[in-house]
């Protein structure tokens, strides 16, 4: 399983996690100074909040189509 | 630990010192004291010269609150309990559960969490829930300094949040859920976690998030090795998958054992962890 780094240079920076089945999805952000590393292997990045939690719902919505 | 009146201060296997002793799941060394201990100071917050204890409750229960004035208060059934003072001042309130489920709650979501608090006695009580026990924002100010160890819940979040460490023992061996745990907290040694194993911890997102968490690179590195039980080659211990874990500004070493843990972490375990980078 490869990994994926976000490493903010100038600005908070916000992430969706999840794995191919959606079993596994979380999101939350990295400050300038802190590095994330993940196994996972869908990561999406988003400079502001509001487009997360936008796109955040649309993956909810897909992985409780999923589990119905 | 007594044997019969005896206390016994210095336990050694052999030549070697023992720092605790445990029977079964119930540490007897050091401290045998079954309360939980916690000091309030009734001039601060309100000001008025009272203390209310107010735990969440899961059911029945049964405890006995000894105030730290001599007087006591027998609880069976009441939701919380308040006490009055007769002068305002420091008291150290003992809490001893005979019975049934109490799960402490003296930071924010106690009516009295602006009486700075200091815990200075886990007991032998095990809370069936410790998320948010200690939880201190908002003007409240708490400190823990116990020499006995605290057997966290399954559901732990926020147990220490914002609060001040400065002799803590923990089991992590029940527990799941360690989110914001230690979020905003300091401590003068983070090495207690070296003590812990965490076979079923499922997510520690924004666990040492904040910057005013001090959790060290020293502390990271060796907390890496142990938690995996990385031997040089491979993880010998066993964890749970895709774990989401943060902690802080602590850097691992770079070309280091703390590394290969790491990397053992997120690449074959699908953790995803938050820090410092490498160093």
């Amino acid at each position: 399983m490869a990994s994926t780094t976000i490493k903010p240079e100038h600005s908070t920076i916000y992430y969706i996690i999840y794995s191919n089945d959606l079993s596994v999805l979380f999101d939350g952000s990295v400050d300038v100074g802190n590095v994330l590393t993940t196994g996972q292997p869908n990561v999406e990045e988003f400079s502001n909040e509001e487009e997360m939690q936008q796109r955040l719902s649309v993956l909810e919505a897909e992985r409780e189509n999923k589990t119905i | 630990m007594k044997i019969g009146n005896l206390d016994i201060t210095n336990v050694k296997i052999g030549t070697t010192a023992v720092s605790k002793v445990f029977i079964g799941s119930d540490q007897v060394y050091p401290n045998t004291d079954s309360e939980f201990i916690f000091k309030i100071n009734t001039s601060l917050g309100d000001g008025l010269n009272r203390y209310r204890f107010t735990p969440s409750h899961a059911g029945a229960v049964n405890y006995i609150i000894d105030w730290g004035d001599s007087s006591t208060t027998v609880v069976t059934s009441a939701v919380s309990s308040t006490h009055f003072y007769s002068t305002s001042g420091i008291y150290e309130i003992k809490i001893n559960v005979t019975s049934g489920i109490l799960n402490y709650q003296l930071g924010f979501n106690s009516p009295d969490y602006a009486k700075p608090f200091i815990v200075t006695n886990a007991g032998t009580y095990k809370p069936s829930v410790f998320s948010s026990a200690f939880y201190c924002i908002g003007g409240c100010a708490g400190f823990i300094n116990i020499a006995d160890t605290f057997f966290l819940s399954s559901n732990s979040n926020n147990c220490f949040q914002s609060i001040q460490i400065l002799n803590l023992n923990l089991n992590l061996d029940n527990c799941t859920k360690l989110n914001s745990a230690f979020r905003a907290t300091t401590s003068t040694d983070w090495s207690f976690l070296l003590d812990t194993d965490i076979p079923l911890i499922s997510t520690m997102s924004s666990m040492m998030s904040h910057s005013v968490n001090n959790f060290d690179s020293t502390t990271y590195q060796l907390l890496l090795i142990h938690w995996t039980g990385w031997n040089g080659t491979t993880a010998t211990k066993s964890l749970q998958s895709n774990v989401p874990a943060h902690f802080g500004s602590a850097q691992y070493e770079i070309g280091g054992q703390s590394e290969d843990a790491r990397n053992y972490l997120t690449s074959t375990l699908g953790w995803t962890i938050t820090d410092g980078g490498g160093i």
